[in-house]
């Protein structure tokens, strides 16, 4: 079959074209990490503003080691970061993809949450923290209700995007088998929709990120990556400043890559082609 | 052969509207149509000619506007197993086996696992699957796919089949193979089949009664007993005479279309 031929040739290709991508990749940072230090230390750039990529390192060291004050803060202040933006997309999921997949499935219901969701699409939730300040003052809930909402809203889009394209002879070749409305809800809407689902979750989490260290500049109380920087700021502590940079997109890019990399590889591998088939 | 009527159709006509353009579209009107049971009803006719949207009323997916379409006597309110379905795009779960595609009739219906796997097997074997019970859709060539769809829908064991356009996606060599092995089942089951095409070939090889519909709105043009014996082969003057008649009225219904149209 000639199916078997692609399917075996595809993964080799696919993880040369991968390692090469990585050493290229890897090359760009080393040489702008290099530029940067030699630019700074032959005074180009005042030190204090830019510290050189040395120092900075040093500092996350030091930010995570046991002289730091706190001591161990930078776990501290990512395990508030990533706490928020646990509970926020956790929120923003149990209230996004029940309405999603409700407009998916019901006309009337569409039509009724249509207008919210374009207008919450276009504006970004970050805009709504002066007045989520002042309603609920400088509280925890700030910032995870900025991402819940954010969430939310692109939960719902996808979960109505998913649930909406399944081909009609899917549904109808279940119900001509015996299934309930229930029954082909569960057995081929949901798992149709998966892909999508996933999509939107790792959406959230990125959208979520940027808008939480954002939002931590403005209303948290204590710890998290965007009050480390703005504390820093008060302090003209420009070492920590971009020490914070630094580990911002390293926990960033760790959930971009390795958790939704790989559960989005998983999710293909499991439903995929039938993409392609259609 | 009895003369149990399984499905009935008393003037039925459907009108589709279309709310962007805000036109309506008559698809069908004033159908009248018995399928006996037991009968492998062939019905032909150009695209767009309300043949499917009239086996679709015979699953219960679409209702006519006006009229009534009934099976054993019942007006169809809805989808249901003792009429099943094959499409002509296959349709199967892609997160399913071939097996667990085949028997997921038979778990809705409540039958424990095991003893589905073991009634699975009997169709399996049936339609030429053995050795694939394990395999993804996605592995699959598209004669196999059209395979696995026949034997999901056989293995509820319903009353009658409704095929739409089933070899349609499938390349000629395929099809004939079909053609041939659904003419075995077909011994077999004993089934009442309406199968939908526009192959002039699929319809001499395959059926006791060929239903020929004109282009929109459709109506039939004309009902033909077919009783040569089967195996048919495409040589026999009989077969040869019918496929010219065939040609003729769907040319005919063709050039209708082109000049209106």
């Amino acid at each position: 079959m000639t199916l078997s031929v692609t399917e075996r040739i595809t993964p080799v290709r696919k993880s040369h074209r991968t390692t090469t991508q990585l050493r290229r990749g890897a090359t760009t940072v080393i040489v702008l990490v290099v530029l940067w230090e030699i630019v700074v230390r032959i005074g180009l750039v005042d030190s204090f503003l830019v510290p050189p990529p040395t120092t900075v390192f040093s500092q996350l060291f030091t930010l995570a080691g046991p002289e730091a004050l706190p001591a161990y803060a930078l776990w501290m202040h990512i395990g508030w970061s990533l706490l928020r933006l646990i509970l926020g997309v956790a929120l923003g999921a149990a209230i996004g993809l029940p309405i999603g997949i409700a407009m998916g499935s019901n006309r009337f219901i569409k039509l009724t949450f249509r207008p919210i969701l374009t207008f919450l699409l276009a504006i970004p939730s970050l805009a709504l923290a002066p007045i989520l300040i002042l309603l609920m003052g400088l509280s925890e809930w700030v910032p995870v209700t900025v991402i819940a909402i954010e969430a939310a809203v692109v939960m719902a889009y996808n979960a109505e995007l998913g649930t909406s394209s399944v081909p009609r002879n899917m549904k109808w070749a279940m119900a001509s088998l015996g299934a309930s409305r229930f029954t082909i809800f569960t057995r081929v809407v949901l798992p149709s929709s998966l892909p999508f689902l996933i999509t939107a979750l790792k959406l959230s989490v990125g959208y979520g990120w940027r808008a939480l260290i954002a939002v931590e500049l403005l209303a948290a109380t204590s710890f998290g990556l965007g009050f480390m920087i703005f504390q820093a700021q008060n302090f003209m502590d420009t070492k920590t400043i971009f020490a914070g940079i630094v580990a911002i997109s390293i926990v960033g890019f760790t959930f971009e890559r390795v958790v939704f990399g790989r559960l989005e590889r998983r999710v293909n591998a499991w439903y995929a082609i039938s993409t392609k088939e259609r | 052969m009895s003369t149990n009527v399984k499905f009935s159709a008393n003037g039925v006509r459907k009108i589709f509207h279309d709310e962007r353009t805000n036109r309506s579209v008559e698809a069908i009107s004033n159908l009248d149509l018995e399928v006996h049971d037991g009968e492998f009803v062939v019905l032909i006719g150009p695209s767009g000619c309300g043949k499917s949207t009239f086996l679709y009323m015979c699953a219960g997916f679409e209702f006519p506007t006006e009229g009534d379409v009934a099976f054993e006597g019942k007006t169809i309110k809805g989808p249901g197993p003792e009429r099943g379905i094959v499409f002509q795009d296959f349709v199967l779960y892609p997160w399913r086996t071939v097996r667990r595609n085949i028997t997921l009739g038979l778990e809705l219906k409540g039958v424990a696992k095991q003893e589905a796997a073991k009634r699975a097997q009997h169709w399996i074997d049936l339609t030429g699957l053995s050795g694939f019970e394990d395999s993804y859709p996605r592995q699959l060539s598209g004669g196999m796919k059209q395979r696995v769809a026949i034997a999901r829908t056989l293995a509820c064991e319903p009353e009658a089949v409704l095929m739409d356009e089933p070899f349609g996606a499938l390349d000629v060599q395929t099809r004939d193979f079909m053609v041939r092995d659904l003419q075995r089942v077909w011994d077999e089951t004993g089934k009442t089949i309406i199968f939908v095409t526009h192959s002039v070939e699929e319809a001499i090889m395959l059926a006791d009664r060929i239903v020929v519909f004109g282009a929109r709105p459709s109506r039939i043009k004309d009902d033909i007993r077919v009783d040569f014996p089967r195996p048919r082969t495409e040589s026999d003057p009989e077969v040869q005479a019918l496929r010219a008649k065939l040609i003729d009225l769907l040319a005919d219904e063709t050039r209708h279309e082109s000049i209106a149209g």
